[in-house]
């Protein structure tokens, strides 16, 4: 503490004591003055305006402006109000008082009665009341100005009076730093001197008032006191050096021994506050053992492993030693085993201070133990889960455990069982040899293994195969034994069932008259039957084993290899008749790929051979002669048609003549009579002409040539006038290809299909044939074809009168008609012919058609 | 503007026709005049209740209605009704009666005496002689001769009071000091 700074906080006391006294004193004055000042002032406006509105009522009343005037300026007195306002009833200004020489505003309507303040004016609303009847309203409006100038006089004052007061306080300061902080700042100064010299010795010098040299006193014989501890000190000290020299070695010397013990020790008091750990405890938790002391002991292992061993815990600080072996799920670690020491320290007035704790970590013996005895569970599970009845015995043979199964088939106990109780379930046929095996096995310590029948619960005997293994020590001694009863029942009856379907099979094939082998993969045979042995001309030892194209090489060459091979490899059943050049005999191969390879029944076929072949010949014999006859008989009617045509033609030329020469003498029935005969006659005609081009196209065979089809439309349109504009139309859709065909018949085609597109429209409608090519769909209808050829299809579209789907198979028949001759004439040949046609020229035609919107004929033709 | 559109030319015609009726209404006629002038002088008639006390007796009972009688012609029409209509003043309501002659004359308070009965004032004068009762008129020198307030217009055309304080006083009447105040009194030679 400075001579300054006391002096400082002297001044700063007395300036801030007096001020703030002076502030407070002044504020409050103002502040009362303000409000008391307000409320005069309002309330001397108050009564003045009361008894101006009093007087003003009559002059309201009765509209006196001047009388009112003299009546408002009776505020003159009061020369702060700037403004008063009279106004009437409604509100509206009746008179004014005004003595400044500004006008000064006035609102221009009444506002609530009462007054109000502003920062600076005072504004009052004055009801005016004559009675009980309001007459109007005064309103006044007084400035403030005077109040405010007087109190900022107060003001000025109260901070004239505050100067006045720090300079007195600034000189008062002065004289009371002499009388009081003298003393203290010499004391100080002695003080400081002592600590500066660390001398003891110095004493600081009495002065100033009681209580001032009582201080004095008492600082001089603390520094006395000072000096004579400070010299017991020193010898105390050399002592206590020593002591904790010695402690600190045999502290280190126990830390080094636990630092480095296998074990976990600690120590802690009563709140489980860690007061020593060795280092493996702390380094558990990652931790320096100087970091875990002080801690409690749920901090450092966590609040559930500590749950785990608390009432242990709990039973040691009851002063209870103990040990035990505990489960800790710490948090770090995971699951602990923990084989724990806990012993509490002497109890001080029955409460136990602490206890010390060693621990150690027997989690992987706990595994251990654990391991072991899964691994017995999971013997037992399987022992009693396998299909074979099992059991072990003793080195003697005497059974001690059976495993589930066995008791289940047998419906016994282990009582029942136990040592040589198995002999009960034995079939007393059985029973001594398996006894004599089973004592001999014991005896020569080698495996033991018998087939025989036990009797089971339902009292039936099974067949088991049973087993039995020695189980030696270390020392090569047999400890136990391990045996099982596999039940083989089934596998006996299968095999019985086997070996009666094999023997049914060797019968079989044994007595078959067809040859049966199997050949392995490598050709070699492995299966033959006596009618192949026959058949090779080979015993059955010389063929089995052998490879097929090593011992018959000459059949490599011949059609036998590739059939036979591609049915191996490819795994195809096939069946194929051969002709063995070698025996000149036909034979049938049957060949069946199988696991193995492949099964090959093949049977003589030569008899029925021969007998085909004669057959064969027979029919082409026969065919030849009806080929001949069939010819004949069309040249016969050929000539039957050709030679009618004469008389034909007399008979129309004549029954024309008739009429021509004596037609005017002739009666209308004759000359009607004449022009039947001559268009029957035409008719007749037409129908051997087509019959005729009938059997010409069926008997032609001529040579195919490349035709153009769309100039031989042309030309067929020039002959037919009704195929000419403007009687009918043909559109031709696309261009046509060059196909293959027979000239005079395709044209005769084409007319026949032309005509009867123009023909078979409805009355009135002008026929429009469209005609287009396209490629045939693809299964090209000629079964007589090998190698695929491209057809082409020509369509001949109408807009005829259609035909109805049930006639549509019809209409390629010789004499069929679908309309009668009256509607559309016609002989019922033309479709006929083309059918026969384009069947000789090896092409098809067909049709589709909707009644009522036309026929689409078709024809198919090889492309040139 | 050589071209108006046929709207304007329509909006041009309404307004010409309207126009009179606007400029009749804007316009007060000399009845509408008159009829304010008898309304405002009506509010004059209803204000003396307040500044004028009658004696005791001038009300049979506490609640005696303050009746303001019209003798002779009525110059007020229903103002005068409307403007009394709903007052009351130190619990006397305040009522209108009209009187045809000075023989239908009945007890009341103020009494208007129109213009027409300017010839027969001294008969209505001496009939209401000892009767508290204020009178009021247009007449001129109403106030010289027995009558009690007249009404008369001022130099700006304002209305005015004239008051006989001796007539007044003669019947016990007392007008308050703030209407005399506002009005002219007449001072009267003693006779």
């Amino acid at each position: 503490m400075t001579e300054s700074s006391i002096r400082r906080q002297l001044l700063a006391a007395m300036l801030i004591v007096s001020s703030s006294v002076l502030l407070l004193t002044g504020i409050v004055l103002i502040s009362y003055e303000f409000t008391t000042y307000r409320a005069t002032t309002a309330r001397h406006l108050a009564g003045l305006a009361q008894t101006v509105a009093s007087y003003s009522t009559a002059a309201l009343a009765y509209q006196d402006e001047k009388g009112a005037h003299e009546i408002l300026s009776g505020f003159r007195s009061e020369p702060d109000i700037v403004v008063a306002c009279l106004y009437n009833q409604s509100g509206k200004p009746f008179a004014t008082y005004q003595p400044g020489k500004a006008s000064e505003p006035f609102p221009p309507k009444p506002g609530p009665d009462g007054f109000r303040f502003s920062r600076t004016e005072l504004v009052l609303f004055e009801p005016v009341i004559q009675g009980n009847a309001r007459m109007g309203t005064l309103f006044v409006r007084q400035n403030l100005s005077s109040m405010y100038s007087r109190m900022s006089m107060y003001g000025l004052f109260v901070l004239f009076v505050l100067a006045l007061s720090v300079t007195v306080a600034f000189l008062l300061s002065r004289f009371f730093e002499l009388k009081i902080a003298g003393p203290i700042l010499s004391l100080a100064q002695t003080a400081r001197r002592i600590s500066e010299h660390k001398d003891f010795s110095i004493r600081a010098q009495k002065a100033g008032g009681p209580e001032l040299g009582l201080l004095t006193q008492a600082f001089n014989q603390m520094l006395s006191e000072i000096q004579t501890r400070q010299q017991q000190l020193l010898s105390e000290l050399s002592a206590r050096e020593r002591a904790e020299l010695a402690l600190r070695a045999s502290e280190e010397e126990l830390r080094f021994v636990t630092d480095h013990a296998s074990v976990v020790i600690l120590h802690c008091d009563r709140e489980l506050r860690l007061k020593f750990v060795n280092r493996p405890y702390a380094a558990r938790f990652g931790m320096t053992p100087e970091a875990v002391l002080g801690k409690r002991i749920p901090e450092v292992v966590g609040t559930a492993a500590f749950d785990s061993f608390k009432v242990y815990i709990e039973r040691a600080l009851a002063g209870e030693s103990l040990m035990f072996e505990v489960k800790i799920p710490y948090e770090t670690l995971g699951e602990r085993w923990m084989l724990c020491a806990l012993t509490p320290e002497q109890s001080r007035n029955g409460v136990v201070p602490g206890f010390v704790a060693v621990v150690q970590d027997v989690t992987d013996r706990h595994e251990m133990q654990e391991a072991l005895r899964e691994s017995e569970e999971r013997f037992r599970l399987l022992a009693d889960n396998i299909l074979q009845l099992a059991w072990i015995a003793d080195k003697d043979g005497f059974i001690t455990w059976y495993n589930q199964r066995w008791y289940e088939y047998t419906g016994t106990t282990l009582a029942q069982m136990l040592g040589r109780g198995w002999e009960q379930v034995q079939h007393p046929d059985h029973l001594a040899r398996v006894r004599q095996k089973f004592d001999d096995a014991l005896k020569r310590g080698l495996v033991w293994e018998d087939t025989f029948p036990l009797l089971g619960k339902n009292g039936e005997y099974r067949w088991f195969l049973s087993r039995a293994l020695p189980v030696r020590d270390e020392h090569g001694e047999i400890v136990r034994w391990f045996g099982t009863n596999t039940d083989i029942t089934e596998l006996r009856q299968a095999e019985e069932a086997l070996r009666q379907a094999h023997y049914r099979l060797q019968t079989t094939l044994d007595g078959m008259n067809d040859a049966f082998v199997i050949y392995s993969r490598d050709w070699k045979f492995l299966v033959v039957n006596p009618a192949a042995t026959r058949m090779w001309n080979e015993p059955a030892e010389a063929l089995l084993g052998q490879s097929l194209w090593e011992k018959f090489p000459e059949l490599i060459a011949t059609k036998l290899h590739p059939k036979f091979v591609q049915s191996m490899e490819q795994r195809a059943p096939t069946t194929f008749q051969f002709h063995h050049p070698g025996v000149d005999r036909w034979f049938e191969h049957q060949c069946y790929p199988i696991e193995e390879g492949l099964a090959v029944f093949t049977a003589d076929i030569t008899a029925r051979k021969n007998a085909q072949q004669i057959l064969e010949r027979t029919v082409d014999e026969r065919t030849a002669e009806l080929r001949e006859t069939v010819g004949e008989l069309e040249a016969f009617s050929y000539s039957i048609s050709h030679d009618m045509r004469a008389p034909l033609r007399a008979i129309t030329s004549y029954s024309e003549a008739l009429v021509e020469d004596f037609g005017n003498q002739l009666p209308p029935a004759a000359k009607s009579h004449l022009s039947s005969i001559s268009s029957a006659a035409v008719r007749l005609d037409q129908l051997i002409t087509d019959v005729l081009a009938y059997s010409r196209v069926s008997r032609a065979e001529r040579e195919l040539e490349p035709l153009e089809i769309e100039p031989l439309i042309r030309e067929l349109a020039e002959q037919y006038p009704s195929l000419q504009s403007p009687r009918a139309e043909i559109r031709f859709q696309n261009p046509l290809p060059t196909v293959l065909g027979h000239r005079a018949s395709l044209a005769q085609c084409l007319s026949n299909l032309l005509t009867n597109a123009a023909k078979f429209v409805q009355p009135g409608v002008k026929p429009v044939i469209s005609i287009r090519a396209e490629p045939a769909p693809a299964p090209a209808q000629n079964p007589g074809q090998k190698s695929p050829d491209r057809f082409v299809r020509i369509w001949i579209e109408d807009n005829g009168i259609g035909i109805p789907a049930k006639d549509l198979d019809r209409i390629f028949r010789i004499f069929e008609r679908v309309h009668p001759q009256q509607v559309y004439e016609g002989t019922g040949i033309g479709l006929a012919i083309v059918k026969k046609a384009m069947e000789r020229m090896g092409g098809q035609v067909g049709v589709e058609s909707t009644v009522g919107q036309g026929s689409r004929f078709w024809i198919e033709l090889k492309k040139a | 503007m050589a071209v108006l559109s046929r709207s304007t030319v329509l909006l041009r015609i309404f307004l010409v026709l309207l126009m009179p009726l606007i400029s009749l209404s804007g316009l007060p006629s000399a009845s509408a005049q008159a009829s304010r002038e008898y309304a405002l002088k009506a509010v004059f008639l209803l204000n003396f209740t307040r500044f004028v006390e009658w004696p005791a007796s001038a009300f049979p009972q506490t609640n005696s209605p303050i009746v303001i009688g019209v003798l002779g012609s009525d110059p007020f029409g229903r103002a005068l009704d409307d403007v009394v209509k709903g007052e009351v003043v130190e619990g006397h309501p305040v009522i209108v009666e009209r009187y045809q002659s000075t023989a239908e004359l009945k007890p009341c308070q103020i009494l208007f005496i129109s213009m027409s009965e300017q010839s027969r004032w001294p008969e209505v004068r001496d009939a209401l002689k000892g009767q508290p009762v204020l009178t009021v008129s247009e007449m001129e020198n109403f106030a010289r001769v027995g009558g009690m307030i007249r009404l008369y217009k001022s130099s700006q055309n304002k209305i005015r009071l004239r008051v006989n304080l001796d007539a007044v006083k003669a019947e016990h009447l007392k007008i308050s000091s703030k209407l005399l105040n506002v009005s002219e009194v007449v001072e009267l030679e003693v006779p």
